[in-house]
C-alpha cells in the first residue's frame, strides 16, 4: 500500500520534471475582461496554428479591472481591458487598442418602440424619464432600467458614450447587475425593461431573446461602425506593463496585422490606431 | 449531539504484522492534517480581518449606520473616486447590506422551519416505507444542489411571475423615480433561500427523528398516546439538539449565500421602507455576501477591497457566533433532556 503510494508520488513528480522542459512551446499568459474572453481565445488559437504550435496563448477572465491589475503585477503578460484608463488604473501601463466594440441598447421583444435618440437614452439612464409614455410607448408604464455595478468596464464605457463622461453615474434607481448576460436576461424577462450591453450580446441565439434598438436611427452593427455612422463604440485593449517587448510584442503585432483582423472581424471591428484616437472617439 | 451517533463498527484487526507502526503513522498523519487545517483557517481569518480593517478604522461606528449616499454609490466611489474630489473614497455606511442579509436570512428561516419540521416528521414517522425511500434521496439531492441553480430558477422562472402578478403598474410608476421594482426583490430572495435551506433542515431533522429510540416511542404508545401526541411529546423533545444544529447550519448557509441572492434580490443596495406596507417585500436589497461577488471585479482599488473584506469580517463573525451559540444551545438542550428522564 505504502509502496504503491510512493510510486504514485514519484511518478507525479517525474511527469512534472520531465514535461516542463520537454515543451519547446512559449507560453503567453493573458486574461481580464470577460468581454474580450471569446475573441481573445479565438485569436490565441489562430496564433497557435499560424506559428505551427510554437506559441501557446492562454486566456482567462476576471474582468477589465483584473486585467489591468494583472498586467501591472505580472500575473498576466497581457491584460485584457474593455475600458479606458481610469483613476483606479495602476501606473506605468501601456494600452494597445485592438478593436472597436459597439455598445447597444436592448429592450424586451414585446416593446413596440422603433428606436431611441441618444438624448432619450441619456434621460432614461440618468433617471429623468421614468415612464415609457414619455418616449413613445403610451401603455408601457414604468421603465425598468437595468445597469451594471460601478466596477464594470461596460458601465464605464456606457457612461462615457451616452451620459457625457466616464464618471457620470447611471441613476441609482436602476438595479446594478453583475454581468452583461444577466442584464440581457433581465430585459428578456421584463416587458418594460431596458439595458445597455456590448455588441457581442446582441448577436446569435442569445441576442435574439431581446430587441436591439437603433440609436438616432442607426443600428449598432459592425458595418455601421466601420462606416462611421454608429458612434457608440469603445476600444478594447491589450494592456502591458511598459511598452510591449519580445514575444508579447510579436503577438500583439500579429493581432494588429491582417491575419489578426481576419479573426477579429466576426466579433468586433479591428482597430490599429492609437490610444488617443480611441479616447477622442 | 447524541442523536447523531450511530454504533461504530469495530474495525477487524488487520492481518498485516506492522499494525502498531501503521497506527502510529496514521495517527501522526491525522494530527498533522488537522493541525494544518486549523492553521489555514486561522490564516484566512487573520487575512480577512487585516484586509478589511481600513474600512472599519476609516468609518468608525458609522460603518454600521445609514449614510447620505446609497450603498451602491458608496461602493462605486470607493472604486472610481468621489465625484467631487476625484480621490477614492473610504466612506461606507453598510446598514443597507446588513439589513439585506438579516431580512433574507430571517425571512427564510421563519418560512422554512415549520415546513422542514413537518416535512421531516412526515418522512421519518408518517410516510409509508416505500414513499420515504423515494423522498429521502430527493431531499438529499435538493440539499446538495449548487446555489447557482436555485438562482437561475429564481430569475428565469419565479421573477417574471412575481413581476406580472404581484407588482401593480400604478405603484411601479409611482416609485419608478426612486427605485425600479422588478420580480427580483426581498420576497424572491426569501423564497430562493427557503428552497435552498429547507431540504437541508429536513434531512437533518429526519435523521434525528429516526435515531429516537423505538423503546421511548413504544413506551408513549403503551401509555395511551396517539401517534401525534407521541411525536410531539417524545420525538420532538428528544431531537431538540438536532433542531438547533440543523437550523444553525441552515442559517450559516443562508447568511453566506452570495450567488443565488446576487441574482434574486434585485441588485440595488436599497433600504426597504416598512411604511410601504406589503411592498416592503417587493423592494430590492443587496446582501453583504452578494455585494462581495458583485463588486469583486474592482479589487484593484484598495479602498473597495477593504470595504468588501469588511463585509467578509462581519460574515465571519456572524457565522462563528452562530456556530458557537448553537453548540452551547444544543448542549443545554441535551442536558435538559438528560435531566428529564
Amino acid at each position: 500500500m505504502k509502496k504503491r503510494f510512493l510510486i504514485l508520488v514519484a511518478a507525479l513528480l517525474a511527469t512534472m520534471v520531465v514535461t516542463a522542459p520537454a515543451m519547446a512551446v512559449t507560453k503567453i499568459v493573458t486574461g481580464g475582461s470577460t468581454g474580450l474572453q471569446i475573441l481573445g481565445s479565438a485569436l490565441a488559437s489562430a496564433y497557435g496554428k499560424d506559428t505551427g504550435g510554437k506559441y501557446r496563448v492562454t486566456v482567462s477572465g476576471g474582468g477589465s479591472g483584473a486585467g489591468q491589475t494583472g498586467a501591472a503585477n505580472g500575473t498576466f503578460q497581457i491584460g485584457n481591458s474593455s475600458s479606458d484608463m481610469s483613476s483606479s488604473t495602476p501606473k506605468g501601463l501601456t494600452f494597445t487598442p485592438i478593436t472597436k466594440e459597439p455598445f447597444a441598447i436592448v429592450v424586451n421583444k414585446s416593446n413596440p418602440i422603433k428606436g431611441l435618440t441618444a438624448a432619450q437614452v441619456k434621460a432614461i439612464f440618468s433617471g429623468q424619464v421614468t415612464n415609457w409614455k414619455d418616449v413613445g410607448w403610451a401603455a408601457g408604464g414604468a421603465i425598468k432600467c437595468f445597469s451594471r455595478v460601478a466596477t464594470s468596464g461596460t458601465r464605464q464605457s456606457f457612461q462615457k458614450l451616452f451620459l457625457g463622461s466616464i464618471s457620470t453615474p447611471v441613476s441609482n434607481s436602476c438595479p446594478a447587475l453583475a454581468s452583461n448576460a444577466l442584464d440581457r436576461s433581465a430585459v428578456a424577462n421584463s416587458k418594460s425593461g431596458i439595458a445597455f450591453v456590448t455588441y457581442a450580446y446582441t448577436i446569435g441565439s442569445g441576442g435574439a431573446t431581446v430587441k436591439t434598438l437603433p440609436i438616432d436611427g442607426v443600428s449598432p452593427s459592425l458595418t455601421n461602425v466601420v462606416a462611421n455612422k454608429y458612434k457608440f463604440w469603445n476600444c478594447q485593449y491589450f494592456v502591458t506593463k511598459g511598452e510591449p517587448a519580445g514575444d508579447v510584442a510579436t503577438y500583439i503585432n500579429w493581432v494588429r496585422s491582417a491575419k489578426g483582423a481576419a479573426v477579429i472581424k466576426s466579433y468586433a471591428v479591428p482597430f490599429t490606431g492609437t490610444y488617443d484616437q480611441c479616447i477622442a472617439g | 449531539m447524541a442523536t447523531f451517533t450511530r454504533p461504530l463498527t469495530t474495525p477487524t484487526p488487520s492481518a498485516a504484522p506492522s499494525g502498531a507502526r501503521g497506527d502510529a503513522v496514521f495517527r501522526g498523519l491525522v494530527i498533522a492534517i488537522s493541525a494544518f487545517m486549523l492553521v489555514v483557517i486561522a490564516a484566512i481569518a487573520v487575512f480577512v480581518f487585516y484586509t478589511g480593517w481600513p474600512s472599519f478604522s476609516a468609518n468608525g461606528l458609522s460603518w454600521f449606520g445609514t449614510g447620505d449616499d446609497p450603498l451602491d454609490v458608496q461602493l462605486g466611489n470607493s472604486f472610481l473616486g468621489d465625484p467631487e474630489t476625484g480621490e477614492p473614497s473610504t466612506t461606507l455606511n453598510a446598514w443597507p447590506a446588513i439589513l439585506g442579509t438579516l431580512l433574507t436570512t430571517g425571512g427564510a428561516l421563519i418560512l422554512s422551519f415549520p415546513f422542514a419540521l413537518l416535512g421531516a416528521i412526515f418522512i421519518a414517522e408518517l410516510a409509508p416505507k416505500r414513499l420515504a425511500a423515494i423522498l429521502d434521496p430527493i431531499v438529499t439531492i435538493l440539499a446538495a444542489t449548487p446555489s447557482v441553480i436555485y438562482g437561475l430558477f429564481a430569475i428565469l422562472v419565479l421573477a417574471p411571475r412575481i413581476e406580472q402578478n404581484l407588482i401593480p403598474q400604478k405603484q411601479a410608476e409611482e416609485l419608478s423615480a426612486i427605485v425600479t421594482l422588478t420580480g427580483a426583490n426581498v420576497l424572491l430572495g426569501i423564497l430562493v433561500l427557503t428552497l435552498m435551506i429547507a431540504p437541508l433542515m429536513i434531512a437533518i431533522f429526519a435523521d434525528a427523528l429516526r435515531a429516537v429510540p423505538t423503546k421511548w416511542k413504544e413506551g408513549a404508545i403503551a401509555l395511551g398516546c396517539d401517534e401525534w401526541r407521541m411525536t410531539r411529546r417524545v420525538s420532538l423533545r428528544a431531537i431538540r439538539p438536532a433542531l438547533v444544529a440543523g437550523t444553525t447550519l441552515a442559517m450559516g448557509r443562508a447568511v453566506g449565500e452570495a450567488i443565488a441572492l446576487s441574482m434574486a434580490t434585485g441588485s440595488i443596495g436599497f433600504v426597504p421602507n416598512p411604511l410601504d406596507g406589503y411592498f416592503f417585500f417587493l423592494e430590492p436589497v443587496r446582501t453583504m455576501a452578494s455585494s462581495i461577488v458583485d463588486y469583486s471585479e474592482g479589487f484593484e482599488s484598495p479602498e473597495l477591497k477593504a470595504n468588501l473584506f469588511a463585509f467578509g469580517v462581519i460574515l465571519l463573525i456572524m457565522t462563528a457566533t452562530l456556530t458557537i451559540g448553537a453548540k452551547i444551545a444544543s448542549r443545554a438542550a441535551e442536558r435538559r433532556l438528560g435531566g428529564g428522564q
